[in-house]
């Protein structure tokens, strides 16, 4: 048996507890996996990654993620597990006041490097992702795409064990929507991280092993 | 610009309550080295027909000194004036005399029943006290120091109020950053940096202001003059140490708000 890095036994998962938005599923991802998540507008794609990165605590059942009990965490307790973690959101979740070097700084910053890996990492980070020449800017200042471009470098900075993207490139121009592919599976095939993308439609042109899961009336389904 | 408004909203509740306390805090002090002046120079004479201990006396009233007055200043009056005396034999039949220093400088009503108590004293005859009662300015400074105490509790409560409203501000102006540091694993204090860094900045500039004005006030030559009329010894040292509290009380109060707003963040 591989390595299970999300493990969900009968979850549940709601934000009013007698409204399950999630109902009693269970499944996992292995290690080193990369993983699709589909369904309609309002299945709870979106409830289910945010309960993988602590935001919703599970109203029943288990998630562990990288051995870390979701369902029986303290708040405090959840830095621990997002070091682990790069996260890149619809709405891109950029820190607005500061400039984009610091925003793909940030994960860099928690884990305290010095100064200068800092430095070092964020110019190649901002390479991958084509925004050298942005990153004094603020990202006011940049187009959606570009925006998540940062948000992907952001995520990427720190290696982290799991990837855990929902609808990264939903309203994107396809100049950055590729981009952003390539780095999702770049980093899957490269380093091993562990990729889950919640997304409208899985894109054709990637040519990878995946898994798929489905979801559909709060249920999750194991479609490949 | 919004960041002075920002500055400027924290110190100003955070100044008039270090001004109201070290007010308040001067004042008792000054009140106190002139109580001691008034007491240091208040006696209670007493005249007895025998010898008289301090315990006789301390049971009676709060005894600070009990002195023997020597009668040789009756005799050298009487010498001085070419009278011949047996010293010897007058000596024995003079009465005895005593000052009496108190703990603390008595009220006026307060004075009475301590005459009546040391006039119980066994071998006391006669009680002598001086009506020397509290001056314009001792009243003056009563009044004005519980005039202060309603002043402080008044600007404590609503600076407190506007602590609190800044520190909703801060909550709105920080929550999206905070939330998202908080996101990638950031630790409390990384995420209140921010806060952390302008409670602190902001306590010790509220602290210095305060610092500034009542030296300058201190040394000013109105109030020298009325200081040195009460015989009150200022020395800046306490103002710096006042300080130094004052630095302690705001940084508890400011960081205590920023860790509330953090805090309260966590629940999103
Ligand atoms: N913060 C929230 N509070 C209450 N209900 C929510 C919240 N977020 C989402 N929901 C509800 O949960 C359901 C699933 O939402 P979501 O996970 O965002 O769907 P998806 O991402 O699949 O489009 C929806 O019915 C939505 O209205
Ligand atoms: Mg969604």
């Amino acid at each position: 048996m591989a390595n299970k890095v999300i493990v969900a036994e009968d979850l549940t998962l709601a934000y009013k507890k007698d409204e399950p938005v999630i109902k009693n599923s269970s499944f996992s991802i292995e290690s080193g996996s990369f993983v699709f998540i589909t369904g309609p507008s309002g299945s709870g794609k979106s409830t289910l990654i945010k309960s993988f990165y602590g935001a919703l605590k599970p109203l029943r059942g288990e998630l562990i993620i990288g051995g870390v009990e979701l369902h029986n965490i303290k708040k405090s307790k959840l830095s621990f597990l997002r070091k682990y973690l790069g996260i890149i959101f619809q709405d891109y979740k950029l820190i607005n006041e500061w400039s984009v070097k610091k925003n793909v700084m940030l994960p860099l910053l928690i884990a305290g490097y010095s100064k200068e890996v800092c430095e070092n990492q964020t110019k190649k980070l901002l390479k991958h992702v084509k925004l050298s020449n942005k990153a004094d800017k603020y990202p006011l200042e940049l187009s959606g795409g570009e925006q998540q471009r940062v948000a992907m470098a952001r995520a990427l900075a720190h290696n982290p064990v799991i990837i855990l993207a929902d609808e990264p490139t939903g309203n994107l121009d396809d100049y950055s929507s590729n981009l952003i592919w390539n780095l999702l599976v770049g980093a899957n095939e490269q380093l091993g991280t562990t990729v889950v993308v919640v997304t409208h439609h899985i894109p054709s042109q990637l040519h990878i092993n995946f898994k798929h899961f489905h979801i559909e009336d709060g249920t999750v389904y194991e479609i490949s | 610009m919004k960041s002075l408004k920002n500055h400027l909203s924290l110190i100003i509740p955070l100044f008039s309550i270090f001004f109201a306390i070290e007010f308040y805090v001067i004042l008792d002090r000054v009140i106190k080295s002139y109580e001691n002046n008034l007491r240091d120079d208040y006696t209670i004479l007493l005249v007895a027909n025998k010898d008289i201990k301090s315990e006789d006396v301390s049971s009676y009233v709060d005894l600070s000194t009990l002195e023997k007055i020597d009668p040789k200043f009756i005799i050298d009056r009487l010498q001085k004036d070419n009278i011949s005396i047996d010293i010897e034999a007058l000596k024995t039949f003079l009465p005895k005399f005593y000052k009496v220093k108190l703990e603390h400088f008595p009220s006026s009503k307060e004075l009475k029943s301590i005459k009546e108590r040391l006039k119980r004293v066994d071998g006391v005859e006669r009680v002598e006290t001086f009506s020397k009662s509290h001056t314009k300015i001792y009243t003056l400074l009563i009044v004005l120091k519980q005039i202060s105490k309603i002043f402080m509790g008044i600007i404590a409560t609503i600076s407190f109020l506007l602590i609190l409203k800044q520190m909703q501000v801060w909550y709105l102006e920080h929550k999206e950053r905070m939330y998202i540091m908080e996101l990638f694993g950031a630790p409390l204090w990384m995420r209140s940096g921010v806060l952390i860094r302008l409670a602190i900045i902001d306590t010790i500039l509220s602290v210095a202001s305060v610092y500034g004005v009542f030296y300058y006030l201190l040394n000013s030559n109105i109030l020298q003059n009325l200081i040195g009329e009460i015989n009150f010894g200022f020395d800046s040292s306490y103002l710096l140490n006042d300080s130094v509290f004052l630095v302690g009380l705001g940084l508890f109060l400011t960081l205590f708000s920023v860790i509330f707003v953090s805090i309260r963040q966590v629940k999103e």
